[in-house]
C-alpha cells in the first residue's frame, strides 16, 4: 500500500469517526436531543422551547419570555449578571435544581431561600420507593391551577422559604437525608412538610424555584402533573410565552464535549468560502487525469 | 480501486465498533442524581408506617388533635404498596385511631366549653355539655379495647417485615398513654360536674333575672323588646340601679355574640330595652339578659345571673341559578352572565346582582320582572392574568328580609390576541432584497404602535405598526447565506396594549442562492465526468473480451497518447493476441494487464519474460511516464523476438 493510500485511508477514517460522532443520537442528561429516559426531547417538543447555548441570546425587558435553567455547571460572574438583568428586566426564570449551582443564582437575585443540597426522601408518599416522593400538598394559586400531584425523582427541597411563597410541599413524612443512609434518624431535623416549589416576584420579573430538575426528563415528564406545573410556571406572565431552554450549564460527558467541539468545525465548513474551496479542490482532483491526457 | 474501498469500509466498521462502547458508557448517568422510573425498584415501608402511627399517637397524647387529624387525613391520601392481607387491617387501624382521636378532641373541646359556661353562669347549658362529655366517655370505653385488638393484629402481621422491636414498644407505649389520658379526662369530667353542682347551689342563693320578650318570632332587622326584673333570689327583693346586659347571639357557641345593649334597672328592679334582630340567615337566635355585679359591694353581696330564650327568625330564602357564564375572560372585553333569581317572597324583580372577580367588583345590575338577569361583566385592565374565583352575588332585599345568596365559579383571565395578516414575497434570490408588509388588527380595529419583529434566515428585522395597524420592512439576504429552498419566516407581534397578547405567525419563502447552485452544478459535472470515464473504460474492456482485436484495442487507447505510446500499445496487444492463441486465455474486461500476465503464465520461460517485459512497457505507457522512441523500438523488438521464438520453439 502506497503512502498516498495510507494517507487517504487515515483521512477517510477520521472523517467517518467525526461523522458518526456528529450524527450519533445524544444520550446526555437533560440533553434536548436525547430521546432516552434522561433527555429533554419530549419536553422541548411539548413546550416549543428554544434551546440556547449562551445567555447573550436572551432578550432584555420582555415579560413574555421564560428561561428554563438547569444549573449543573458553574456560572461565571458575567453569566450571573446576565441572569439578574434578565429577571429584573421582566423575564420569568424557572430554576430547576437539586444539588448543584441553583443557590448561586438565588444568591445573585438576593433571594434568601436555598436548595437543601441533600436528598428529600419520603418513605410513605412515594412512587415505587422513597427516592420518588409524591408531592400532594399543593397551595391553590394560578401557578398550581389544575395540579393535583407531582412526582419527583431523586429530589432535594427548599429551605427558608417565606410561607406566602411556598406553593408545594412534600408530605408530612418527608425528610432530608443528611447522612445519606436512606433512613430517618433522630439527628435529622429537617422533617415534615418541606417546601419544594417556591414562587418569588422580583420587580417586573419572577422566579419559580423547583427542587428537582428531573421532573421534565422523558421518563418523568408524562407522570401525573409534572409537565403541567412547569407549563403553568411558564405562563404566569404571558399565556403565549417564548420559552428558552438553557443547555450551556449541563454536566457534559466526554461524548457530549466531543460533539459540542465539532460545532465550530461544522460552522467553518458551512462558510461559503470554505465550501467553495472544498468543491474547487474536489473538482481539480477529479479532472486532473483529463488535463494530463490532453497535454 | 475496489480494494481501496474495501479497506475504507473495513476501517469505518472498526471505528464504529471502537466508538460504540465509549458512546454506551457515556449514556449511563454519571453523577446526575436521577433514576429511570421504569427500572426503579418498588419497596414496602412498614417501618415508616409504624413510625407515622407512633407520631400520630404522640400528637394525640399531647392533646394536639388537629395535628393528629391532619396527619391521619394525609395518610389516607397516600396509596400504599402493601402485601396482600395487611391493607384491610391497616385501614381498620387507621379508622379506629381516627375515631379515638375525634372523640378525645371533642371531649377536650366540651370540657373547655363546660368550664367557660360554668364561669359565665350559663349553668343549664353547662349541664348539657357535661352530659355530652359523659356520652363520649362511654363510647370510648367501647372503642379503646377495639383499638387494642387491631393494634395487636397489626403487630402480628408486620412482625415478619419489621425487626425493630423498639418501634413496636414505642407504638404500644403511646397507646397505653392514650388510655391513661382517657382516665385523666374522666377525672376532669367528674371535677367539672362537682363544680357545676356547687355553682348551681351558690347561684340559687344569689340573684334572679326574669325575662319577657315582646315576640318569640321575628323577621330580620325587626326590633324586639326584652324586659324583666332583677330580684334577690332568697327574698324576691328588687335590685334597683343595676346594669343588665341585653344580648342576642347565634347558637350554639357562647362566643358568637352579635349584639348587646346595656340598660339600668329602675327602682322596682325592672329593666327594659330593645334589640334589633341581626341579618343572620339562620333559623333562630338566642336573646336574653345577664347581670354581673360591678362594684365591690355588689360583688360581695350579689351573685351573677342570666336568662335567655330562643327567637325564631323569619326571612325569605333566595334561590340563584346561573344559566351561562364565561369560563375564560379576555381583559378589556365585555361578557354577559345570565341567570334567574327566585325565592319565597315577592322580591324577585329589582334584586341587585353583583359580579366579583376575587375582591374586585366587575359588574352589577338588577333582575327584571321575572327575576331574570343578563348582565355584562367587564374584566378590568389592572387585573393580572391567571385563575380567579368569579362570584355571582344576589344582595339581600326588602330591608334584608330576602336573604342574600351567591354562587362561585372558577374562570381564567387571559389576554386577547390580535389578527395578523402578512404579505410575503414568494421567493428571494440572494443577494437581492424583498419587501414584507402586513396589518395587525383586533376586532376589525387597527392595532397601533405594536412592535413587530421578523426572524428570517438567521436575521432579525423590526418595525412598528402605524395608525392603520400596517407595517412594512425590507428583507435582505446576505451573500454568505448558503441554504436553498423554502425558509421559515416568523413574524412576532407585541402589542403595546397590556390586554392584548403577543402572537407569532409563520410563513415560508423560497430562497435561491446562485452561489450554491454553482457549487451544486460543479459537483454534478465532476460526478458526471467520473461516471463517463468509468463507463468508457468498461465498454473498451468489454470489447477486448468479446473479440480481441489488437488493432481495435490499440485504437481504443490511442486517444491522448503520443506516437511512441501508440507503438508500445500496438506491440503489446499484438503480443497479447499471440499469447491468447497460445494459451486460450482471453484478456477479460475486468482484468488488469498485470493480472492477465499472472493468469496466462506462457511457457517456456523466455517467452514469459518477453511478455512480462512488454506488459511492463504497456503499463508505463498507460499509467505513468510518457514513452519515448527507445520504448517503442524496444517493444517492437520484444514482439519480434516473441514471434521468432514461437516459430523456432512451436511447442
Amino acid at each position: 500500500m502506497s503512502r498516498l493510500n495510507i494517507l487517504l485511508l487515515a483521512v477517510a477514517v477520521i472523517v467517518a469517526v467525526l461523522t458518526i460522532l456528529w450524527f450519533y443520537p445524544s444520550v446526555e442528561d437533560f440533553g434536548k436531543d436525547n430521546n432516552s429516559w434522561n433527555g429533554l426531547s419530549e419536553f422541548e417538543q411539548k413546550s416549543g422551547a428554544v434551546s440556547i447555548d449562551s445567555f447573550t441570546e436572551l432578550p432584555e425587558g420582555r415579560d413574555d419570555t421564560v428561561l428554563i435553567l438547569i444549573p449543573y455547571s458553574a456560572f461565571t460572574a458575567a453569566e450571573l449578571d446576565q441572569i439578574k438583568t434578565y429577571v429584573t428586566g421582566g423575564g420569568t426564570l424557572v430554576l430547576l435544581d437539586d444539588y448543584r449551582y441553583g443557590n448561586d443564582v438565588l444568591e445573585i437575585l438576593n433571594i434568601n431561600y436555598r436548595f437543601s443540597g441533600a436528598p428529600l426522601l419520603d418513605p410513605l408518599a412515594n412512587y415505587k420507593n422513597e427516592k420518588f416522593p409524591k408531592i400532594l400538598a399543593i397551595t391553590a394559586a394560578p401557578l398550581t391551577a389544575g395540579i393535583e400531584m407531582i412526582i419527583f425523582d431523586h429530589a432535594s427541597c427548599l429551605l427558608g422559604v417565606p410561607a406566602d411563597e411556598i406553593f408545594a410541599r412534600s408530605s408530612s413524612f418527608g425528610f432530608v437525608d443528611e447522612d445519606g443512609d436512606s433512613l430517618y434518624d433522630e439527628g435529622e431535623e429537617r422533617k415534615g412538610a418541606l417546601a419544594v416549589i417556591a414562587h418569588t416576584v422580583l420587580g417586573k420579573g419572577r422566579v419559580v424555584a423547583i427542587s428537582d430538575p428531573s421532573i421534565i426528563i422523558n421518563g418523568m415528564v408524562e407522570m401525573e402533573d409534572n409537565y403541567a406545573i412547569v407549563e403553568n410556571a411558564t405562563r404566569l406572565s404571558d399565556l403565549n410565552p417564548r420559552i428558552y431552554l438553557d443547555q450551556s450549564h449541563l454536566e457534559g460527558s466526554a461524548f457530549f464535549n466531543a460533539k459540542s467541539s465539532l460545532r465550530p468545525a461544522r460552522d467553518i465548513i458551512a462558510h461559503p468560502a470554505v465550501l467553495f474551496g472544498m468543491v474547487g479542490t474536489t473538482l481539480l482532483l477529479v479532472l486532473k487525469p483529463l488535463r494530463r491526457r490532453r497535454r | 480501486m475496489r480494494k481501496f474501498f474495501g479497506i475504507v469500509a473495513a476501517a469505518v466498521l472498526i471505528a464504529l465498533l471502537l466508538l460504540l462502547p465509549a458512546v454506551l458508557a457515556g449514556a449511563a448517568p454519571t453523577s446526575i442524581p436521577h433514576e429511570d422510573p421504569d427500572k426503579a425498584q418498588s419497596t414496602f415501608q412498614p417501618r415508616s408506617i409504624l413510625g407515622a402511627y407512633s407520631t400520630i399517637f404522640s400528637f394525640i397524647t399531647a392533646g394536639k388533635f388537629i395535628k393528629a387529624d391532619d396527619l391521619l387525613a394525609e395518610m389516607k391520601t397516600i396509596e400504599y404498596k402493601f402485601p396482600p392481607g395487611i391493607y384491610s387491617t391497616l385501614v381498620a387501624y387507621s379508622d379506629k385511631i381516627d375515631e379515638v382521636s375525634t372523640k378525645l378532641s371533642e371531649i377536650d373541646d366540651l370540657l373547655e366549653d363546660a368550664e367557660d359556661l360554668i364561669d359565665y353562669n350559663f349553668l343549664a347549658e353547662a349541664e348539657n355539655k357535661l352530659a355530652d362529655i359523659n356520652g363520649h366517655l362511654e363510647a370510648l370505653d367501647i372503642t379503646m379495647p377495639e383499638l387494642q385488638y387491631v393494634t395487636d393484629s397489626l403487630k402480628d402481621q408486620l412482625s415478619s417485615f419489621v425487626m425493630d422491636s423498639a418501634l413496636f414498644v414505642s407504638v404500644y407505649n403511646e397507646y397505653m398513654t392514650i388510655i391513661d389520658n382517657v382516665g385523666l379526662l374522666r377525672t376532669d369530667y367528674e371535677d367539672l360536674h362537682q363544680a357545676l353542682a356547687s355553682k348551681v347551689e351558690s347561684v340559687g342563693l344569689g340573684t334572679t333575672l326574669t325575662l319577657h320578650l315582646s315576640s318569640y318570632e321575628a323577621r330580620l332587622g325587626e326590633q324586639i323588646t326584652i324586659s324583666g326584673r332583677l330580684l334577690l333570689s332568697s327574698t324576691s327583693t328588687p335590685l334597683p340601679d343595676q346594669e343588665v346586659v341585653l344580648f342576642g347571639r347565634l347558637p350554639p357557641h357562647i362566643e358568637t355574640l352579635v349584639q348587646s345593649v346595656k340598660v339600668q334597672t329602675d327602682a322596682d328592679g325592672n329593666y327594659e330595652g330593645n334589640l334589633r334582630v341581626p341579618y343572620a340567615y339562620t333559623s333562630a337566635i338566642i336573646a336574653g339578659a345577664s347581670f354581673s355585679p360591678k362594684s365591690s359591694y355588689d360583688q360581695a353581696n350579689y351573685k351573677a345571673c342570666y336568662n335567655a330564650a330562643e327567637v325564631s327568625l323569619q326571612y325569605y330564602n333566595t334561590e340563584l341559578e346561573v344559566t351561562s357564564y364565561p369560563r375564560e375572560l379576555l381583559v378589556g372585553t365585555s361578557y354577559m352572565i345570565a341567570g334567574n333569581v327566585s325565592g319565597e317572597g315577592t322580591q324577585r324583580p329589582g334584586r341587585t346582582v353583583q359580579f366579583w372577580l376575587n375582591n374586585d367588583l366587575v359588574g352589577e345590575g338588577l333582575t327584571d320582572d321575572d327575576g331574570r338577569f343578563d348582565l355584562p361583566l367587564y374584566p378590568l385592565g389592572h387585573l393580572g392574568l391567571g385563575v380567579y374565583g368569579l362570584r355571582v352575588v344576589v344582595l339581600p332585599d326588602d330591608n334584608g328580609i330576602s336573604a342574600e345568596t351567591f354562587k362561585s365559579f372558577v374562570v381564567e383571565l387571559v389576554r386577547a390576541f390580535p389578527e395578523v395578516e402578512i404579505d410575503v414575497p414568494g421567493y428571494l434570490i440572494s443577494p437581492m432584497s424583498g419587501s414584507l408588509s402586513g396589518t395587525v388588527s383586533f376586532d376589525q380595529e387597527p392595532v397601533t404602535n405594536a412592535g413587530v419583529s421578523v426572524t428570517f434566515c438567521g436575521k432579525m428585522y423590526e418595525a412598528i405598526t402605524d395608525s392603520q395597524g400596517d407595517f412594512s420592512l425590507t428583507l435582505e439576504l446576505p451573500v454568505s447565506y448558503i441554504s436553498i429552498g423554502s425558509q421559515n419566516l416568523a413574524v412576532d407581534v407585541q402589542p403595546s396594549d397590556s390586554w392584548l397578547g403577543s402572537i407569532t405567525v409563520q410563513s415560508g419563502v423560497v430562497v435561491v442562492s446562485p452561489l450554491n447552485i454553482g457549487f451544486f452544478s460543479a459537483t454534478l459535472i465532476a460526478a458526471g465526468v467520473v461516471v463517463h470515464r468509468w463507463r468508457r473504460r468498461r465498454s473498451s474492456d468489454d470489447a477486448v473480451e468479446l473479440s480481441f482485436d489488437a488493432e481495435a484495442a490499440t485504437a481504443d487507447f490511442q486517444g491522448g497518447l503520443s506516437e511512441y505510446g501508440e507503438g508500445v500499445l500496438a506491440a503489446y496487444f499484438e503480443a497479447a493476441e499471440v499469447i491468447r492463441e497460445l494459451t486460450g486465455v482471453n484478456l477479460g474486461p475486468n482484468v488488469t494487464l498485470r493480472e492477465y500476465l499472472r493468469e496466462v503464465k506462457p511457457e517456456p520461460e523466455r517467452i514469459r519474460e518477453i511478455f512480462a517485459e512488454l506488459t511492463h512497457l504497456a503499463e508505463l505507457t498507460l499509467y505513468s511516464s510518457k514513452p519515448n522512441s527507445t520504448d517503442a523500438g524496444k517493444a517492437n523488438g520484444l514482439l519480434k523476438e516473441l514471434k521468432r521464438r514461437l516459430i523456432s520453439e512451436p511447442t
